[in-house]
């Protein structure tokens, strides 16, 4: 055995979406920083769906944009087609997606990492840690080397003694066709982490050819596009289409009929799988009453012969999913590049994290991605970047970088992560974000680039760049208070069906009725004029951004008026060590669960599943002593 | 404030009488039992035990039962016991002292509430029945008091919240799913779900005057200018001689009050200074605080005579009042009938002979409205409830009318909806603040 000991700042184990973030987000705080990798092929894959963002997702796109992140700007290089979801339901929930070319992505993702001069890829499998007194030194490969450094970030994603089910069939793997990783797991049990099984699966891939196009439905993109990064200038995507078809009766019934066959039935998988995005098999079991379902038809990359089917994710054997597949119209004589699978794993209940994602048990170990217990690339990216950022701020001594819930999406997600019980993977969702209406796609820009300048993850440039923008929307809003004469409004107000003015009215008034939009004001009477320097997809959305904050002006004053009342509590430190078990006056699951998860503050505990309001004020009692 | 402690009161009014009990409460409430009765044998759980009691000189004092109540079975939750001794105040503050001694600490007021709210044995609706149920007058006062304690009040406002938590699950999904999933029925059962927990929350408020009625009591002001025979008129409706009846007018002047019960509700009359402008100083205070207590009134009678007919006019502009026309023995039917059609409503008595009080009395209760059957409806018995549920059936309203609006704002109705059950959580006192909860426990009397 070799020892070579290589001197490095930080560790990156795992190069998925939350490994590459890390990676280079200390890259970018000027960290030397090593990225170890099973493979040094599959760094930046989608090994599941070929899109990035969505609903709830998107915001978190944006967000780590802002903060220097690469996802935004790979997807912007390697978008198929994008699109505004939930258009109809509200400026604060609109989210942007986009289908993506999986092998322009990988590369996209890549060449950043190689452009990274800081950021070495080494190809092995980490069994170990280096540790001195619970403090971490750096990490051992299975080859038997040696690489030392201050902090380390796990993000083993599905690899930790994967187990792949296809019907009864059983592989032990990290993904189909790439090997698992054994041991990591038991070493982390060694000291004194706890590990559960959690689920997730992937839909069969099927071959172009063998579809009937014809019967399918075409389903296109925006036709003028938004992309994600505020960085992104050039930007002129293909809209190539996506198709749907729906299931019927027949297809049901096979599956039904092959239910025990599946190991989520047949009691095999020991595992949780997601509520949010069921397997096939799942959706008929427990919706029996819906008749069809709808499967989308994506392509992989661009003129790929190789089709994702979403909506299709299933454990089932591959001759049962082509059965039932061939009673969809359209799919008659379809045929596989790979059946679907589900993947079993472990992960670590992701309580045993601060809000920076370091362990509360080792100090400069940090997780990200899947081992936390979620799922989605958004999820996992947004994890990496916070924890590639955070493991570079332990080694500086700095303080964390943190997000509050009426910050960003992203950190509701952290902050879900480390005070809920993980049941089944995580997913973001809009209703998860109690102040949604503060955290916008529209404003990530103005949210959350003083940090991340702060932080050292952006350039001054960009931070400039940035606020340049958002001063358009602010200059905006401001021009708002003046006044428009009924000769300037009343026309257009008449033809929207809106009761004319009679006198001298402030454009804001005007603007804050339900059927006018900032369009309809005659903004060059208003003394806003285009700003050249601005792209023009940016210049819409400040448009937008003025025309939201005006609109929800009441509603947004109330949720800051909230979030003043409960930030005495919500702050409120609690020392780590805290004796919990000796207050009698909680109740026995308060005292379990806060002992094991040891919140950072007062208002995380109170987030905690388990401990009930009575509780929180007992603890708030014994707080102000 | 610490909750680890063990807590010890008199649980019953200082003073003398057949009995007096003393509560224990926490973890070493046995222990301090068990050494005060200075017995070999363990207290038995759940059971009253004879006993002796024992000064630290090992000196007996009294005899007393004992009672043991195990956690969690008891008021508090925690360990109880409760010393039911001679009704002495010495032997109370013996026993009071003893347990000081050996460990517990004196009770702040409603401590004993407080824990059986932290231990979640009541919530906040049943933890301010107790004191409702303590200070009740009237047997309907009572009543009501109870069904609030016995958590009627809580199942009501938990049906209310459950409805407004599925609509907000409708909204929330409406909000995660994207368009091609749309629910089609899913704005339609919001609506209902709105509708129902506005309508429900809209009873509660309206029935909080008459919950405050039946709590505090009925506050029956009779007012009207000098010499009308205001004295005799509250002498003739309490049928004893408690104001001081004189011809010269001016005679009132502080403020008389007296105290009956009509149909189990708790009527309290009050004998005002007659209202006139004056320059002696203890009349012109008089009259002050007769205008006070006109103001807080829940209903006022306004008696006047023929003489000052012309000055007749109604003293309480907010609230109910009767007109009440004195010394109809004096004038003749002709006289009468032109008054009384000039004035709506109006009684005529006359208090020196006693005519026509029964017929005031009626008018009092028919106007108080004591005809409501405590016994089918709720009712919130507290400011700091109605004002909540005012906060949530404004949110509520704002709710129904976002729905008005042809394309409905998922988003905005989110943030109403969380208010109102935010509002709902508050009355349950699942999110109150701790100052409130202060608030509301400092109203306890010690030992409750």
């Amino acid at each position: 055995m070799k020892h070579v000991l290589k001197n490095f700042d930080v560790l990156i184990v795992g190069g998925g979406h939350a490994g590459i973030e890390a990676a280079l987000a200390a890259s970018r705080m000027g960290s030397n920083v090593c990225l170890i990798t099973m493979d040094k092929g599959t760094i930046g894959r989608m090994s599941c769906n070929p899109s990035i963002g969505g609903l709830a997702k998107g915001q978190m796109v944006r967000e780590i944009d802002v903060l220097g992140g690469v996802m935004g700007r790979a997807a912007d290089g390697s978008g198929l087609q994008f699109k505004i979801l939930n258009r109809s339901k509200g400026k604060s929930v609109w989210s942007p997606r986009a289908q993506v070319d999986k092998r322009v992505y990988e590369q996209y993702v890549n060449a950043q990492i190689e452009n990274s001069i800081n950021i070495t890829i080494v190809a092995g499998e980490v069994v170990s840690l280096l540790l001195t007194n619970n403090s971490v030194a750096g990490a051992r490969l299975r080859s038997g080397e040696c690489l030392s450094a201050h902090s380390v970030v796990l993000t083993c994603g599905t690899f930790l003694n994967g187990l792949i089910h296809v019907g009864e069939r059983k592989i032990r793997a990290g993904r189909m066709g790439e090997e698992g990783s054994e041991g990591i797991t038991e070493y982390l049990l060694s000291l004194g982490f706890v590990s559960n099984r959690l689920k997730t699966g992937t839909p069969p891939r099927l071959i172009a050819d063998s579809v009937d196009w014809k019967k399918t439905n075409e389903m296109l993109g925006d036709k003028s596009p938004t992309p994600f990064s505020y960085r992104t200038t050039k930007f002129n995507p293909p809209n190539v289409p996506c198709f749907s078809v729906l299931t019927n009766s027949s297809c049901h019934d096979i599956i039904q009929e092959d239910l025990n066959l599946s190991p989520m039935f047949s009691g095999d998988v020991s595992g949780v799988g997601p509520r949010y995005c069921p397997s096939i098999e799942d959706k008929i079991h427990r919706f029996s009453a819906r008749k069809s379902h709808t499967l989308f038809l994506e392509p992989e990359w661009e003129n790929s012969n190789q089709i994702y089917i979403n909506g299709f994710s299933t454990s089932l054997p591959e001759s049962t999913q082509l059965k039932a597949l061939r009673c969809v119209a359209g799919l008659e004589q379809v045929k596989f590049y790979r059946p679907g699978y589900a993947i079993e794993y472990d992960f670590f209940p992701s309580s045993q994290l601060k809000s920076s994602l370091e362990t509360k048990n080792i100090s400069g170990l940090f997780f990200a991605g899947q081992i936390n217990g979620t799922s989605g690339y958004e999820e996992a990216a947004a994890q990496g970047l916070v924890a590639g950022a955070n493991a570079v701020n332990h080694i500086m001594n700095r303080a964390p970088l943190i997000f509050g819930r009426d910050e960003a999406y992203m950190g509701v997600l952290i902050d879900d992560l480390v005070t809920k019980d993980t049941f089944e993977p995580y997913r973001m969702f809009t209703s998860r974000a109690e102040y949604r209406l503060l955290i916008r796609y529209s404003n990530a820009g103005s949210r959350l680039a003083d940090k991340a300048y702060r932080h050292g993850l952006i350039s001054e440039n960009l931070f400039e760049m940035i606020s340049k923008y958002f001063q358009i929307s602010s200059r905006t809003i401001a021009a708002m208070n003046a006044s428009l004469k009924p000769d300037d409004i009343n026309p257009t107000l008449l033809a929207l069906g809106e009761s004319p003015i009679k006198q001298k009215c402030p454009a804001k008034e005007i603007l804050k009725r339900p059927a006018v939009n900032i369009n309809h004001l005659p903004l060059s009477v208003l003394g806003i004029n285009d700003s050249t320097d601005c792209p023009s997809f940016l210049l819409n959305e400040m448009m937008m951004e003025a025309e939201t904050t005006i609109k929800y002006e009441g509603y947004i004053k109330r949720q800051l008026k909230q979030l003043k009342q409960i930030s005495k509590q919500e702050h409120k430190p609690i020392p780590i060590d805290f004796n919990y078990l000796k207050i009698s006056s909680l109740s026995m699951e308060a005292r379990e669960k806060l002992t094991f998860v040891r919140p950072e503050t007062l208002g995380q505990a109170m987030r905690i599943s388990g401990v009930t309001p009575a509780d929180a004020s007992v603890l708030s009692i014994y707080l102000s002593r | 404030m610490n909750f680890n402690d063990t807590i010890v009161a008199a649980a019953t009014p200082y003073g003398y009488g057949g009995l007096s009990v003393v509560r224990l409460s926490g973890n070493d409430a046995k222990n301090i039992a068990q050494n005060i009765c200075r017995r070999d044998t363990p207290l038995k759980d759940r059971r009253a035990t004879m006993v002796t009691l024992y000064t630290s000189n090992n000196e007996p004092f009294d005899g007393a039962v004992v009672t043991v109540f195990k956690t969690p079975n008891s008021y508090t939750g925690e360990d109880v016991v409760e010393f039911s001794c001679h009704g002495s105040p010495t032997i109370v503050e013996q026993i009071i002292e003893l347990s000081i001694d050996l460990g517990a600490r004196t009770a702040d007021p409603g401590e004993f509430t407080r824990r059986a709210f932290i231990n979640s044995k009541i919530d906040l609706v049943q933890a301010e029945s107790v004191a409702a149920v303590i200070h009740s007058q009237g047997e309907k006062s009572v009543q009501m008091s109870h069904r609030v304690l016995s958590g009627e009040l809580s199942n009501k406002l938990n049906d209310i919240k459950q409805t407004i938590v599925e609509a907000l699950s409708y909204v929330e999904f409406e909000l995660d799913i994207s368009e091609d999933e749309l629910i089609p029925d899913s704005v339609v059962r919001v609506q209902k779900n709105i509708s129902y927990a506005f309508d429900s929350i809209s009873a509660l408020t309206e029935s909080f005057s008459e919950g405050r009625l039946l709590n505090r009591g009925a506050s029956v002001v009779i007012t009207g200018p000098p010499n009308a025979g205001k004295s005799t008129l509250f002498n003739a409706l309490l049928n004893e001689n408690k104001a001081i009846i004189n011809p010269a007018p001016g005679t009132t002047r502080d403020t008389i009050e007296a105290g009956v019960i009509y149909d189990g509700i708790s009527v309290v009359y009050s004998d005002t200074a007659g209202i006139r402008k004056s320059n002696e100083d203890i009349e012109t205070e008089g009259i002050r605080r007769a205008e006070e207590k006109i103001k807080n009134a829940d209903l006022v009678l306004s008696i006047f005579d023929i003489e000052n007919f012309a000055h007749f006019n109604n003293n309480n502009k907010n609230g109910a009042f009767i007109p009440v026309l004195n010394k109809c023995d004096l004038y003749d039917q002709q006289q009468i009938s032109k008054v009384k059609s000039g004035i709506d409503r109006c009684i005529c008595i006359s208090a020196k002979t006693g005519l026509g009080i029964n017929e005031v009395k009626a008018a009092v209760k028919n106007n108080l409205r004591t005809s409501a059957s405590v016994s089918d409806v709720v009712f919130l018995i507290t400011q700091r409830q109605y004002d909540v549920a005012s906060s949530c059936l404004g949110a509520l309203e704002r709710s129904l009318q976002l729905m008005k609006n042809g394309v409905v704002s998922f988003e905005l109705l989110s943030i109403e909806l969380r208010e109102a059950l935010d509002a709902v959580d508050k009355i349950l006192g699942k999110t109150t603040s701790e100052d409130i909860l202060n608030n509301i426990f400092s109203n306890f009397c010690v030992g409750k």
